[in-house]
Parts: C-alpha cells; sequence; structure tokens
C-alpha cells in the first residue's frame, strides 16, 4: 500500500525554503560586516573622546602623548565641548579598509577598537593622572582576575 | 590568602591564591572581615554573565580594615574601618561629577568587551566579569581597593559589621530603586522581588514618603520578612493570586504610581510565558527572562514609573513597549551609584532609622562558601542573606 506522502514533502520543502532563507540571510548580514564602511569623508576609522579639561591643556598634553607620534596616519580635532565638559577629540584614522573586521572586533583587536583604547588611556591621564588597571588587565590576554604570583608571600 | 573563586557554571571553591599587591599608588588594600553573597552574584554563578574566567575571585559586597595604602593615597589611613562600594569610581570624570558613580568613564580597562554588548561601558566593578574589568572581588581574605581616596567610606567603630556591610551593593541599590520612583505622599510602590534588595527598596520607599507598598513575591518567608521588618503594607503571593488583578484591587482601579523591578534577568514565574521565556534563554534566543519586568509595565498606572534595579545582562524579549509609551511610563534603571547615598545611608543607620543586618539569616566561615552558595541559590533553610567572614 502506497504511503501518503503529500504532508512529509510539503514539510520537507518549507524546511529547505527556511533554511536557504537563513543562509542567504546570514551571508548577507556577514558580507555587511566584513565590509569596511567609510565615514563622509573617506576615513574608515573615526573614534572621539570627551575629556574634562579646557582645550589649551588638552592640546598641550596631546603633542606631549603617544597620539601625537601618529601624525601621519591619524587627523585629530580637538574642541570645546558643550555645557562646559571640557574638550572634545574627534580621531580619525587614515586607514579605508581592514580585514575580517567582524572577527577582529570579536577579539577586540579592531583599529578602531584600538584607537578607542589610545583615546580612554589619554583621557584618564588628563583627568586622573594614571590609567586604571585590573587585576586581569595588566596582562596581556585574557587572565583570571586575582591577584598575580609575583607577590606570592603572604600577610601576617 | 584564601579566596572565594569561580570555575564555571555552579562551581566556586576557596582557593589560595596569592596576596593583592599596590599596583598603583591611588590603591589600598583592605583586609576584609566581612563579605556578602548578592543576588546578582548567583547570576555568575549561574552562567549567565559572559566574559567570566576560571579562577575568577567573586565578590562585590565587602569591608574590613585598611592594611596598606598607595603612595598617593590621602583620605585613607592604616586601621581605617571601611565599607568599599562595589563599582570603581575615580572621582574626576563626567560621569562621577555628575554623581553617576556606576558610570564612571574610566575604571573599566575592558570597556572595549562592555562598548561590544551594550555600545557605551559603565564603571569596573569588583568581582564581576570581565567585561566589567577583570577586577578581582572581595569573597577573600584581602582585595586590592583602586582609587581609595574616591570609593571607601570609614565606619564608626560603634557599628557591627553587619549594620553597615550592606552599604556596599544592596541598601543603596534598593534606596536608589525607590529614589528613582521620585515618590510623594500618598504614592502606591509595588516591588517586585523580595530578596534584600527587595527589602531595601521596600523600607526605603516608605522612607521617602509612600504611603502603601506592596511586596511580590512567591516565598512565605520573604513575604514574610517583608511585611514584619521592611515594613510592606501588602503582600502578594504571585503563585497564589494574579497579581495584576490584585494590583488593580489593591488600588481603586488605578494600579501602582511606581513599580520597582528588583528581581532582573531571572525572573521565575509560571504558565505559557515562563515556559516561553525558559525555552528561549535557554536556547540562547533571549539572554534574560524578564517577566517581571513586563508585569511591572504592564501593572503601572497611566503615567507612572518603571525602576529597573534587578541586574539585566543582554536581550529580552516580548518587551510591552507599546504599553510603555502609550501610556506615558517613565522607565529608569541603572546599576547603583553607591558613592551619591554612602553618607546619607550611613546617617539614617546611625540615626537609628534602619538596621540594615535584619536580612541576614546565614552566617559562614570564607571556607565554607560553596555551600553558602548552593543554600542561597535553592533558597534553602529560608536563606535571605550570607555573610562571610574569613576568620
Amino acid at each position: 500500500m502506497a504511503r501518503k506522502r503529500f504532508p512529509s514533502t510539503l514539510a520537507k520543502r518549507i524546511g529547505w525554503v527556511a533554511l536557504a532563507g537563513v543562509v542567504v540571510g546570514s551571508a548577507v548580514v556577514l558580507a555587511t560586516r566584513l565590509r569596511a564602511r567609510s565615514t563622509k569623508d573617506g576615513h574608515a576609522i573615526t573614534r572621539a573622546v570627551t575629556i574634562g579639561r579646557a582645550l589649551e591643556e588638552v592640546r598641550v598634553a596631546l603633542t606631549e602623548s603617544p597620539l601625537g607620534d601618529l601624525d601621519d596616519h591619524l587627523a585629530i580635532e580637538l574642541r570645546a565641548a558643550p555645557g562646559g565638559r571640557g574638550t572634545e577629540m574627534i580621531a580619525k584614522l587614515d586607514q579605508r579598509t581592514v580585514a575580517l573586521p567582524a572577527l577582529r572586533t570579536l577579539v577586540g583587536k579592531h583599529p578602531a577598537q584600538e584607537l578607542g583604547r589610545m583615546l580612554a588611556r589619554f583621557k584618564q591621564q588628563l583627568e586622573t593622572g594614571g590609567e586604571a588597571r585590573s587585576d586581569a588587565s595588566i596582562h596581556a590576554g585574557m587572565h583570571a582576575a586575582r591577584p598575580t604570583h609575583h607577590g606570592e608571600e603572604t600577610r601576617t | 590568602m584564601k579566596a572565594v573563586c569561580w570555575n564555571g557554571k555552579k562551581k566556586v571553591q576557596v582557593e589560595q591564591v596569592p596576596d593583592p599587591q599596590i599596583l598603583d599608588p591611588r590603591d589600598a588594600i583592605v583586609r576584609v572581615t566581612s563579605t556578602a553573597i548578592c543576588g546578582s552574584d548567583l547570576h555568575l554563578y549561574n552562567g549567565l554573565i559572559p566574559t567570566m574566567e576560571k579562577g575568577d575571585i567573586l565578590g562585590h559586597e565587602f569591608m574590613g580594615e585598611v592594611v596598606e595604602v598607595g603612595a598617593a593615597v590621602q583620605k585613607l589611613a592604616i586601621g581605617d574601618r571601611v565599607v568599599v562600594p562595589f563599582p570603581i569610581a575615580c572621582g574626576a570624570c563626567g560621569a562621577c561629577k555628575a554623581e553617576l558613580f556606576s558610570l564612571c568613564e574610566n575604571t573599566n580597562p575592558n570597556a572595549w568587551i562592555a562598548e561590544a554588548m551594550w555600545g557605551h561601558s559603565p564603571a569596573g566593578l569588583f568581582g564581576y566579569s570581565h567585561a566589567l574589568g577583570g577586577y578581582a572581588g572581595g569573597q577573600a581574605e584581602y582585595v586590592r581597593v583602586p582609587f581609595a581616596d574616591v570609593g571607601p567610606i570609614v565606619v564608626p567603630s560603634g557599628l557591627r559589621d553587619e549594620q553597615v556591610l550592606f552599604l556596599s551593593d544592596i541598601f543603596p541599590t534598593g534606596y536608589m530603586g525607590a529614589a528613582m520612583c521620585s515618590i510623594s505622599r500618598g504614592d502606591v510602590v509595588a516591588v517586585w522581588g523580595c530578596g534584600p534588595v527587595g527589602q531595601f527598596a521596600i523600607a526605603s520607599a516608605l522612607m521617602l514618603g509612600a504611603e502603601r507598598v506592596i511586596a511580590i513575591d512567591r516565598f512565605d518567608y520573604r513575604l514574610e520578612m517583608a511585611r514584619t521588618h521592611a515594613g510592606a503594607t501588602d503582600i502578594i503571593d504571585y503563585e497564589k493570586v494574579d497579581v495584576k488583578e490584585a494590583l488593580l484591587e489593591l488600588t481603586g482601579g488605578r494600579g501602582p504610581d511606581a513599580c520597582i523591578d528588583a528581581v532582573g534577568m531571572e525572573a521565575h514565574g509560571h504558565g505559557l510565558v515562563y515556559a516561553y521565556d525558559r525555552l528561549k534563554q535557554g536556547l540562547m534566543l533571549e539572554s534574560d527572562r524578564p517577566l517581571a519586568l513586563r508585569q511591572a509595565i504592564l501593572s503601572c498606572k497611566n503615567g507612572g514609573t518603571v525602576s529597573v534595579i534587578g541586574v539585566y545582562g543582554g536581550f529580552i524579549d516580548k518587551f510591552p513597549m507599546g504599553s510603555l509609551m502609550n501610556r506615558g511610563l517613565t522607565l529608569r534603571a541603572g546599576q547603583c551609584h553607591v558613592h551619591k547615598y554612602l553618607r546619607p545611608l550611613l546617617a539614617r543607620i546611625e540615626r537609628g532609622e534602619i538596621d540594615p543586618s535584619f536580612v541576614v539569616t546565614h552566617r559562614l566561615s570564607l571556607d565554607d562558601a560553596a555551600d553558602g552558595y548552593d543554600t542561597f541559590l535553592h533558597k534553602q533553610d529560608e536563606c535571605m542573606k550570607v555573610v562571610m567572614t574569613a576568620a
């Protein structure tokens, strides 16, 4: 006796169409993410930070910071922040393409993230006089949040 | 030293680890005399907070004695008895100057992780994942406290540890939850969740002028504590009655003027909606189960305020945005800006207006931390709050 195949065939077709949709959708999303995006003026990477210090103080500090050494690749604009909130610092990195941007973002190695960290360090230095360090961040890569071994002696 | 370390989902153990050292002239080292397990530590315990590493030292509610200070520390001295706020704040950035200390712009060295998850980074926190800084926590014999001139508050010797320990988190968190409701005299406030934060939200709502405070939970002992200690005027057991109907009855059909979600990402419930959220969370299609939040929004009176102090980590589904928008609700949320509330709340304790130690049900040695987590998670032995001592 022949089996009634219609419902299972229909279900399979729906399944294949759904799977194809997921694959195509994922490919579109991935392609969009992998494409390096440019700002209006052609710079691929822009990061900005507001520093609670006067414009002139930031300008002087900038000349003495590692950010100042990147002049060839980095355009930095300083302007007074509204409401007396200090200085807005806009950094544009002359890098139009980034290979595997989604993957780099995932591991924190996207040039935009690295630029962001540089700006954050600069802001911290100016606002607090130092750089915040956690028990894990003093090491490269992921590391358990606990004191390091070089201080292994115990307190009494 | 001994420290409570996270070693995976539902795995914590006390390990011998190196003592903390001064890493920055602004640091202090504190010998921990009392530390507590927070309800939000259970999210870490349950493996729901990403970016934990095996070996991370847990704990963000702690107090103790200053045993070492960095060269730049001016306000603390060796021997001072201090309570330490759970957010780490620099005191100098725009957020700190605006008294939004849990949003400090300078204390999360791993800000890039938080930015990828949330758009912007909040402050670094003690013992609460690498996305929030990778700082060792205070469930240990010693802890390094960065920006020691900004956070810790010196407490008088006349007050017991258990009276002031909760200034580190849950008392100010509950208070901020009530403060965000902008309570006026005669207001009715409903509080979802009668864990320790919920208890302090209830007590705080009354301090701030609420006329009636309605406590919502499913455990009798929590509801009883809400009534007898925190001062709730009414209680609702959500496993026995329909919460929205009960609230409408208690408020003459208006709904509460303000609703506080002190539950967060691991809400319980029953019926199809709860099954739906469990399934979606299990399949990682949503990170948090927002049953209490949905209920709070749908129950709140037109034009009322919903205040969220329960911890959420990521994304939720079926958020009733239409209700929020069309009924003109105000939604406020945040990790507590503890530093802002330390002194006024310490003053209330000193004046005898409140003794926060009423929430403590379990006192353990640090060595028994694993049992403490398990007992707290399963609400065994009517567990409300576990306090541990290193001695």
